[in-house]
């Protein structure tokens, strides 16, 4: 596993793959207890992350728009309010 | 010799005939609707036109039933049915089962037709299908940039799983342009690092459905590098898109809600995996912890004090040892000195001089006198006998 990369910049999904594969190393492997301390804080820094993807990310959403032969995403917003 | 039937027996002839032909048994006849009429059992009767020619249709109640809209004059229809002979009528007669309106009924042929052909080509092979990403990291969706089925998609996405990203590709929806729009807003996204992709749209009629039966959308959403989700209509339309996709949602809120994991039950799997993580800590630290005595125990086992402690109760028990065995053994040798001394007093010679013998020693030399050879006449004796001693002579 690489360690050297920032956790905090995980993806959801890099970050919950790692959580799982930490949960069951320290539930699986008879560890040193400095490494099992180690791999514990890591695996609640994980949750931690996994938890404020979820609680606190906002919807990233962009529109693809065309232009000539360009395409350039630009943010969107979807209007409020009814009708289709 | 020409042929003589009855009038039975030659509608009974017309009908066998008519109903031997397998391509009457099962077919779709296009006409103008007129004549309807309805009986008192509900059966519907009505005839069919085009220009000159006319055929009589029976629909029976059972099948009446089932039509969302009766037939109406004027209306040009698409009749699926069986043509066979009405003997008591005396005319011929399509027994139909299906009336669908012109346009629809074209559509839908039109759907059944591409259906078969794609189906045959194997693009809806279920081993073509391909599972959907667990937790998707940028989501395409194709859909109209207006109206309600984005807004719907989006307050969904967001609410259930709000790290994902999503890009919308917009395209119309509706009307002759939408297919190749929806081709392109799809290739546009074949280029994009999206893991999953969304072709949704609302509710509508076969006709506003239809950009997503044309085959071109159907061949795109199979040529998808990522798996493609349908959402197309409600629950009860199905499209040739719909087949083509990898899953197919009832409608576009259902493919934003299978498209991403629920963030609720996500955050109480990880407060699960956090009490996981606790527990093996603990395990693994109370497991420490015992070594640690054991350990412990070991070290105070050879202490050098503890040895001290072992060497002094050592000695202690060398000297219990000691004492007891010296007090053995001078029990023992009282209890010899006690034989001894009964032994002597059985040999004291007192006791004999009380019995009333003598001892004789010579007075000269003291020497015991135990045999007569050992005196001469003329010898001085002692003599001693019980109560005292006397001299006495040898004659």
């Amino acid at each position: 596993m690489d360690r050297s990369q920032a956790e905090t910049d995980l993806s959801f999904e890099e970050a919950y793959n790692r959580l799982e594969e930490v949960v069951r190393r320290l539930e699986e492997e008879a560890l040193p207890l400095e490494e099992a301390l180690a791999l514990y804080e890591r695996g609640i820094d994980l949750a931690r992350h996994c938890q404020a993807l979820l609680d606190r990310t906002e919807l990233r959403i962009t529109q693809l728009i065309e232009e000539g032969n360009e395409i350039h995403e630009e943010p969107f917003e979807p209007e409020s309010g009814g009708g289709r | 010799m020409p042929l003589i039937l009855t009038v039975r027996e030659l509608t009974a002839y017309l009908r066998d005939l008519l109903e031997s032909d397998e391509r009457l048994a099962d077919l779709w006849v296009e006409g103008e609707i007129s004549n309807v009429t309805r009986s008192s059992a509900g059966h519907i009767y009505f005839t069919l036109k085009e220009a000159e020619a006319q055929v009589s249709c029976v629909l029976f109640r059972s099948y009446a039933s089932r039509l969302e809209s009766l037939p109406a004059d004027g209306e040009a229809v698409l009749v699926h049915g069986r043509v066979s002979f009405y003997e008591a009528g005396g005319k011929l007669q399509l027994y139909a089962d299906t009336i669908r309106s012109l346009g629809l009924g074209l559509l839908y042929l039109r759907f059944q037709e591409l259906k078969a052909a794609l189906e045959a080509e194997g693009l809806f092979a279920p081993e073509r299908k391909r599972p959907l990403p667990r937790f998707p990291r940028c989501i395409g969706v194709v859909t109209s940039p207006t109206g309600a089925v984005i807004r719907d998609i989006l307050h969904i996405l967001k609410r259930r799983f709000p790290p994902v990203r999503v890009i919308l590709s917009p395209t119309l929806v509706q009307g002759k342009e939408a297919a190749p729009m929806i081709v392109a807003a799809l290739e546009r996204l074949y280029r994009l690092p999206v893991d999953l992709i969304i072709v949704a749209r609302g509710g509508g009629s076969l006709e506003d459905l239809w950009p997503f039966n044309e085959e071109i959308v159907a061949r795109a959403i199979c040529a998808s590098p990522v798996p493609v989700i349908s959402g197309v209509g409600h629950e009860t339309d199905f499209t040739i898109a719909d087949f083509a996709a990898d899953v197919r949602a009832p409608t576009p809120s259902a493919a934003a809600e299978i498209a991403v994991p629920d963030a609720a039950e996500l955050l109480q799997t990880l407060a699960q995996r956090r009490r996981q993580l606790y527990r093996a800590l603990r395990r693994r630290l109370d497991a420490a912890r015992q070594a640690l005595q054991t350990q412990q125990h070991h070290l105070q086992r050879l202490s050098p004090r503890n040895l001290i402690v072992q060497r002094r109760q050592r000695v202690d028990e060398l000297a219990e040892r000691g004492t007891r065995q010296i007090r053995y053994q001078l029990g023992l040798a009282r209890e010899r000195l006690d034989g001894l001394s009964a032994r002597l007093a059985a040999l004291d010679p007192r006791a004999t001089l009380r019995r009333g013998y003598a001892i004789v020693h010579r007075r000269s030399d003291g020497v015991l006198v135990v045999s007569p050879a050992q005196v001469e006449r003329g010898d001085r004796l002692d003599v001693r006998v019980r109560d005292g001693s006397f001299e006495a002579g040898v004659l």
